[in-house]
């Protein structure tokens, strides 16, 4: 039961004065480290709903929710932040980089919260971009780097901070191909080193990759589906 | 060290937001250095002109309301108070007379002061040419005098601030006097009534220049003076000192304590306090327009602050999703505050002194600050800088994650 990620009856709902909006109705899934699994579906079927609850950004309104064999639903924002510092990494569509910040600052932030010793983050930043190709725009600022730079710079910080649950949305949504496969072949390299790689995609180089497919409609659950398309 | 590393990068990334913070928080600051200094300065040298040393004079004069066969207060009391009084620093006798004076194209009346002893610092004001009267002269008969500054202006016909009168006989209801010297105007505002008189020794005064007509002048003896004036130590209770003057006056003129005193004590404090009661008043009025500057550029700093709060969210956000708690990004804004506190305070108290300074060139404006005043206004500033800022970073600190997700 330690192992990965399980939820039971989870439901996440918007209330404003207008409408009350089910963006997630009663979602049980169990998701095991080491898998690559995309979550598909229409777009506003909650797909991004579903990712935020996963990767701790928000709470669900009803259900359960445990990670690595944590209710999380029952932490604290404290014991939330401290989960999300040391198990969780995000992929978002634009790289969810900090602007105005060096490549390399941006890739040892999670590290420095982490409280990892300044040397050591450094070189661990440094490797993890020249890994990818970036030995050359270490100290560029972010708003100077091209689409597909800074896809790479987040899927750095993701290679520097090595977590365990790593949450990706439409991560090659704005890349070219070339782009797109070295970030979805990043991503299942991660997976196979033990990751759990949940990421929600329309991109077809993505979804081949999968070996587990999560589709959602109208907020609902609709299928889970194991092996590739 | 990271909190520092990251508040660093917030101060610097976005130069103009901390340029615009930094202004309106240095502006409050100077401010209030600008309006301390020139309140300091203006406070000191209205206390000057008001009162200089009068605050701790006692004047003894005869009351009026009381007769007495011993008259005014004379010479010989005032040796004899010199003796008993304790903590008088020196004394003087005066004697106000009055007589005709021919000036250029008129002939008018005008007041004469004979002293004797310290009437130097009675006078309170410099000599603009010519020498002071000696002690000898004081103490004799000898006709010389000084002539006051407006009185000057009235004499010379040179115009050149009194000099041409040295040397020369004023002629006064008939007895001539030398002019040896010729004075500046006073500096305390109780002097001003020597600007437009003649000081000569007491007792020629007493002799030569007194025209006064009989019925005003009674049968004074060449002794008795108008009031004398006992300079005391400033750290003298005024109170005290005018009892024991008093109980020796009486004891002289043989007067109980149980009638009326012959005598008056003047009460500068009474003076002085109404004074202060105006120049409280004077303060309180530009300490509000001062507090109100400070509240508008206090209001424009909240305003920045809370507006950079809200352009950052999702850097917020993005730092909450890479493991930062509410007590980091808490930390992190506050500290950027109280960096951009730390420079503005500094900023703004140079402005400030430097505003005060240049005021004080341009329009002679007296300008002092008092070093506590100073570390009050800076300390102020920066510490409502930074309770401000408190109030930003709980609102940023409180950046729901979720918002990371939103690109």
């Amino acid at each position: 039961m330690k192992d990965g990620v399980q939820a039971w009856g989870v439901g996440r709902n918007f209330s404003s004065r207008e409408e009350d909006v089910a963006a997630l109705v009663d979602v049980s899934l169990s998701l095991t480290w080491g898998q690559f699994v995309v979550v598909q579906g229409p777009s506003g079927c909650g797909k991004s709903t579903l990712l935020n609850l996963l990767g701790l950004l928000d709470r669900p309104s009803v259900g359960r929710l445990n990670i690595a064999g944590v209710p999380v639903h029952e932490l604290s924002e404290g014991g939330r932040a401290r989960l999300r510092r040391a198990e969780i990494g995000y992929l978002f569509q634009d790289a969810g980089l900090i602007e105005r910040m060096r490549a390399i600052d941006n890739v040892e932030a999670p590290l420095a919260y982490r409280g990892v010793p300044r040397g050591q983050r450094r070189a661990t930043a440094e490797a993890a971009l020249r890994e990818l190709g970036l030995s050359h725009r270490l100290r560029a600022l972010t708003d100077t780097l091209s689409g597909g730079e800074r896809q790479r710079v987040g899927l750095a910080r993701i290679l520097a901070q090595r977590p365990r649950l790593i949450i990706c949305d439409e991560p090659t949504a704005s890349l070219d191909e070339a782009n797109s496969r070295l970030v979805a072949a990043r991503l299942m390299q991660l997976a196979e080193e033990g990751a759990l790689v949940v990421c929600a995609s329309h991109d077809p180089i993505v979804i081949e990759l999968a070996q587990r497919r999560i589709e959602l409609s109208h907020g609902r659950l609709k299928t889970i589906t194991d092996g590739p398309p | 060290m990271s909190v520092l590393r990251f508040a660093l990068w917030g101060a610097t990334a976005y130069p103009l937001r901390t340029l615009a913070l930094i202004l309106s928080l240095a502006s409050a600051v100077a401010c209030v250095v600008f309006s301390a200094s020139v309140l300091g300065g203006f406070s000191e040298r209205l206390e000057r002109l008001a009162f200089g040393g009068y605050a701790t004079t006692l004047v003894i004069r005869a009351n009026g309301l009381v007769p007495s066969r011993r008259g005014p207060p004379s010479l010989d009391d005032q040796a004899r108070l010199l003796q008993e009084l304790e903590n008088v620093e020196s004394s003087a006798a005066w004697v106000e007379t009055s007589a005709p004076l021919q000036g250029r194209s008129e002939t008018r009346a005008v007041r004469i002061f004979g002293s004797y002893g310290d009437y130097r610092r009675e006078l309170d004001a410099d000599l603009a040419a010519g020498r002071w009267l000696t002690q000898e002269e004081l103490g004799g008969l000898t006709r010389v005098c000084l002539v006051g500054a407006t009185l000057a202006d009235f004499l010379d016909e040179e115009e050149g601030r009194g000099a041409g009168l040295i040397g020369k006989e004023l002629s006064l209801g008939g007895a001539r006097c030398e002019v040896v010297g010729v004075l500046n105007y006073a500096n305390t505002r109780p002097a001003g009534r020597f600007n437009d008189a003649i000081v000569a020794p007491f007792l020629s005064a007493r002799r030569f220049f007194d025209a006064r007509p009989e019925s005003e002048t009674q049968t004074a003896g060449p002794r008795e003076a108008s009031w004398l004036s006992f300079f005391m130590a400033p750290e003298v209770d005024m109170q005290d000192v005018r009892f024991q003057a008093d109980r020796l006056m009486r004891r002289m003129a043989g007067v109980p304590m149980s009638r009326a005193s012959p005598y008056s004590y003047d009460d500068p404090d009474a003076d002085i306090l109404e004074q202060v009661r105006q120049r409280r008043a004077l303060s309180r009025l530009l300490w509000t327009i001062t507090g109100a500057a400070l509240m508008a550029s206090l209001i424009g700093y909240g305003g920045i602050a809370l507006a950079a709060t809200v352009q950052r969210r999702r850097e917020i956000a993005l730092r909450l999703a890479m493991g930062a708690d509410m007590r980091g990004i808490l930390a992190q804004i506050t500290v950027e505050h109280v960096l951009v506190g730390a420079v503005a305070s500094a900023v703004g108290f140079s402005v400030g002194l430097g505003a005060a300074s240049l005021a004080s060139r341009l329009w002679d404006w007296p300008v002092r600050l008092d070093l506590s005043v100073g570390l009050l206004a800076v300390s102020t500033g920066w510490g409502l800088g930074i309770a401000i800022g408190v109030l930003a970073a709980w609102r940023a600190a409180n950046t729901p994650p979720s918002i990371a997700a939103k690109g």
